[in-house]
């Protein structure tokens, strides 16, 4: 063979050799199946889903069957604006019968890019996303790690370990996804009286697990621990991009311009924290929330619903799992409660 | 830019592409510029330290040669700006600290400064390369190089520019004048060195790493055989890191046409200190003893003057490793280690023939392979704690309790670890037939079918066993 001939064939042999690979590693173990099984229940649902929660994992504190609407989740944790930008770019062709928005709101919304942390490697999780919602478009800088998710039945993080314990053990998966489109963890498959029964049972035990001093002294640490981190995290992110909090803003405009243009109603909110958390996070920080929010509520007048200070909940242990995220009691309490205030279309005096 | 990044092959494609698309008269100027650009990719500003070394060399290269006035003197400018420039990125912070600490024992508390220097990537390379040429220039070796563009080139040349090998002016830079043609022969032989390169550092190297970074980042913490395992590790660890650095450099460098001389060559198969060091980083083995040691006096001394000798080059050897006394211990611990070996040969020929280990050469040889890897292995410790405290930790961590092999899994799972012993059972393999028959000798004869299928299953290995989080490769840092 010439040359030429030689490396015709060897690159085809290799491209052939890799859809084989490729086709056994997304049947036996397909990467993400956990996100990937949503974005299929959002699209298998999209003509009648009404509503959407978009965010970083606070948006945990937000559930549907509280609300009263047909919804699902669409956060991942760790999430930066750039991120949810992308997931609501992507999702948003596939939901027709959309009609409200749930934006999640936190304090460093407009202060965090996972790709500018130089402390840690965040590319997972971009390369989780474009895994997940595949297609040719990506966050501006980032074309490395679509590639890469492109890879990723290949390139596995599990080394392919999934792939084989799958193939020879048939395992069953251990994990699911809610209706509402939340990840929980299940120890195996179960009947659904015994679920329910279960649930009861978790749920009473969660109760009086975070009704103690013993869970109040661990938020009170965690929140330390938690703000100093991201503090450092943040300082870190807008050295290495200086231009971070121009760049989110613009970000934060085109997800509210994105799914006004659609007429869908956005709502955006900011979920409770621990008393601490609040207390030790920069106060610059939060008052940047509230100055930007304003702006973008009097831009495009959408509805913002704050109780990341509300009495009604931050003084109660009971309601976090830590110092930043609500737990399945608290969540429920705060979805009643934003269902309210939406109800009663009284949103907190902002941007007045 | 690391090479072992998606970043670098798409730059080493464009490089190629480009460069054998244009004529042979601007190919200096673009592998001058893709030099630099590789250089830049990390820290812009210190293309300026480069730029320094490059034209005080150029233009005392110029002025040291045979016969030429204050030939002495410029020399000693030259060198003195190089290490200058490596004494201040390099070695300040670490002088300016012992004193420091040294006169507070005296409680004498004098303002020695600390300065926020981000050492320069490749720094001890570069400048290394660069003063050979001056030397070489003043022996009388090489002609003073007329054309600044190649000059500038041969320092900063990308392949090899911050891990070495540490080429010489004599050997590299004839082969920017020479017209080159792309050769599909050189292309698939560049390419397998660089597929070998990068299986070892991201199958082998990096997974190796979070085993040996977990143990010796809080050695306290173990005992026994997590330490002793991680230092096993750490050995096939740094040979992988190193020499893949050295065999992506000479394969790229092969596919644009140029030979880089070979930096390793399977050195723990040596059955000799010295011997090791004839196979270990051979390009900076080779520049201290060419540059320093004969000058010196090398072995044509008296006795105690050539065993100093040896001490200094050992010395100077660990500390251009890095400024910390665990490198300056490695570098003492392989000088003593020569040193005994001179002393004790008659007494080790005789346990030889006493023990008739000389009629069984095979397992003589084994003996041998595997003493002087571990008094290696030994030395390794040093090199990898991160100061001497911590390596006193791991030697007494090693020796307290049994070793037990179900304790090992601490960093990496029982599947990671699996995938590190078959590894590293691949790259014994590999040596083994690199030792007996040559590892293309056994490639070019093998039906192409086979020849094919040893590619793919390498290619495949990286990908579904690679470590792809960016690891930099440890002789960056020197």
């Amino acid at each position: 063979m010439k040359p030429r001939q030689q490396v015709i064939a060897f690159a085809g042999i290799g491209v052939l050799l890799f859809s084989v690979l490729y086709f056994l590693a997304e049947h036996f173990a397909p990467p993400y199946p956990l996100h990937k099984t949503r974005l299929k229940m959002l699209v298998e649902r999209g003509d009648t889903i009404e509503a959407l929660s978009i965010g970083s994992s606070h948006s945990q504190a937000l559930r549907f069957e509280f609300l009263g609407v047909d919804g699902i989740h669409t956060w991942q944790a760790g999430n930066d604006i750039f991120e949810m930008r992308y997931q609501a770019e992507s999702v948003l062709p596939k939901m027709p019968g959309l009609k409200t928005v749930f934006w999640c709101v936190s304090p460093r919304t407009f202060h965090l890019d996972n790709l500018a942390l130089s402390t840690e490697d965040r590319s997972e999780l971009r390369r989780r996303y474009y895994a997940t919602m595949p297609g040719w478009k990506f966050i501006p800088g980032d074309g490395r790690d679509l590639f890469r998710a492109m890879l990723t039945p290949i390139v596995r993080i599990d080394h392919w370990a999934e792939v084989v314990m799958d193939f020879l053990m048939r395992r069953e998966p251990t994990q699911y996804v809610q209706p509402g489109g939340l990840i929980a963890n299940v120890p195996e498959k179960r009947g659904k009286e015994q679920e329910a029964e279960s649930d009861a049972q978790e749920e009473d035990q969660s109760k009086s697990r975070y009704a103690t001093e013993e869970h109040k002294a661990y938020l009170e640490k965690h929140a330390d621990h938690r703000v100093s981190k991201l503090n450092e995290q943040i300082a870190d992110m807008l050295l290495n991009r200086p231009d971070l909090e121009d760049k989110a803003f613009e970000a934060a405009e085109d997800i509210i311009e994105m799914f006004q243009k659609r007429g869908v109603r956005v709502i955006a909110y900011t979920p409770p924290y621990y008393e601490k958390y609040t207390e030790l996070f920069d106060p610059a920080l939060i008052e940047d929330m509230d100055r930007k929010m304003a702006l973008l509520q009097k831009k495009y007048g959408f509805e913002y619903y704050d109780m990341s200070r509300d009495e009604e909940f931050i003084h109660r242990p009971e309601l976090f799992i830590n110092s930043d995220h609500v737990s399945g009691e608290g969540a429920g309490e705060v979805s009643k409660k934003l269902k309210r205030l939406i109800d009663a279309e009284a949103p907190t005096p902002k941007g007045d | 830019m690391l090479f072992n990044s998606l970043d670098f092959l798409i730059f080493f494609t464009l490089v190629v592409v480009v460069y054998f698309a244009m004529p042979h008269r601007f190919r200096w100027l673009f592998l001058l510029a893709a030099s630099y650009y590789f250089y830049m990719c990390w820290k812009v500003e210190y293309i300026v330290l480069i730029l320094i070394a490059t034209t005080i060399d150029y233009i005392a290269g110029h002025f040291v040669g045979p016969g030429k006035p204050f030939r002495k003197l410029i020399l000693a400018v030259s060198l003195g700006t190089n290490l200058g420039i490596l004494f201040c990125f390099k070695y300040l912070n670490f002088v300016s600290g012992e004193l420091r600490a040294l006169f507070d024992q005296f409680n004498v508390f004098a303002g020695f400064p600390v300065y926020h220097l981000i050492l320069p990537v490749g720094i001890s390379f570069y400048t290394f390369q660069s003063m050979s040429y001056t030397i070489d220039v003043f022996r009388g070796q090489k002609e003073p190089e007329k054309h600044f563009g190649i000059y500038a080139v041969y320092v900063a040349f990308f392949p090899q520019l911050v891990a070495g090998p540490i080429e010489r002016s004599t050997s590299l830079m004839p082969q920017f004048r020479i017209p080159k043609q792309f050769d599909y022969d050189r292309f698939c032989s560049g390419l397998q060195l660089m597929l070998w390169g990068f299986f070892k550092k991201l199958v082998i190297a990096d997974r190796l790493a979070m085993y040996v970074d977990t143990v010796y980042s809080n050695p306290g913490a173990f005992k026994s055989a997590p330490l002793i395992l991680a230092t096993y590790f750490f050995a096939f660890q740094i040979f992988c890191d190193f020499s893949a650095y050295s065999d992506i450099a000479i394969g790229a460098a092969r596919i644009l046409g140029f030979d880089l001389m070979k930096n390793f060559n399977q050195p723990y198969f040596a059955r000799s200190i010295r011997e090791f060091w004839q196979r270990w980083h051979i390009s900076l083995t080779t520049w201290f003893r060419d540059y320093l040691y004969i000058p010196l006096g090398g072995n044509r001394v008296v006795k105690w003057r050539w065993q100093t000798n040896i001490m200094i080059v050992f010395v100077l050897s660990g500390i251009w490793h890095g400024a910390n006394w665990t490198f300056l211990i490695w570098g003492v611990l392989h000088g003593g280690y020569l040193l005994v070996s001179l002393w004790t040969r008659g007494l080790r020929d005789r346990v030889v023939h006493v023990t008739r280990l000389d009629r069984v050469p095979y397992l003589h040889k084994m003996l041998q392979r595997v003493f002087i890897f571990h008094i290696v292995l030994i030395a390794w410790v040093f090199f990898r704690a991160r100061n001497l405290f911590e390596a006193i930790v791991v030697f007494k961590g090693m020796v307290s309790g049994v070793p037990s092999i179900f304790h090992i899994n601490v960093a990496l799972g029982k599947y990671e670890l699996l995938i590190a012993f078959i590894a590293l059972a691949c790259l014994e393999f590999v040596h083994f037939l690199q030792h007996r028959y040559g590892v293309s000798n056994v490639l070019n004869r093998m039906p192409v079918a086979l020849r094919w299928g040893c590619y793919y299953a390498t290619i495949l290995a990286i990908l579904m066993f690679g470590q792809f989080n960016l690891t930099e490769f440890i002789y960056f840092q020197f």
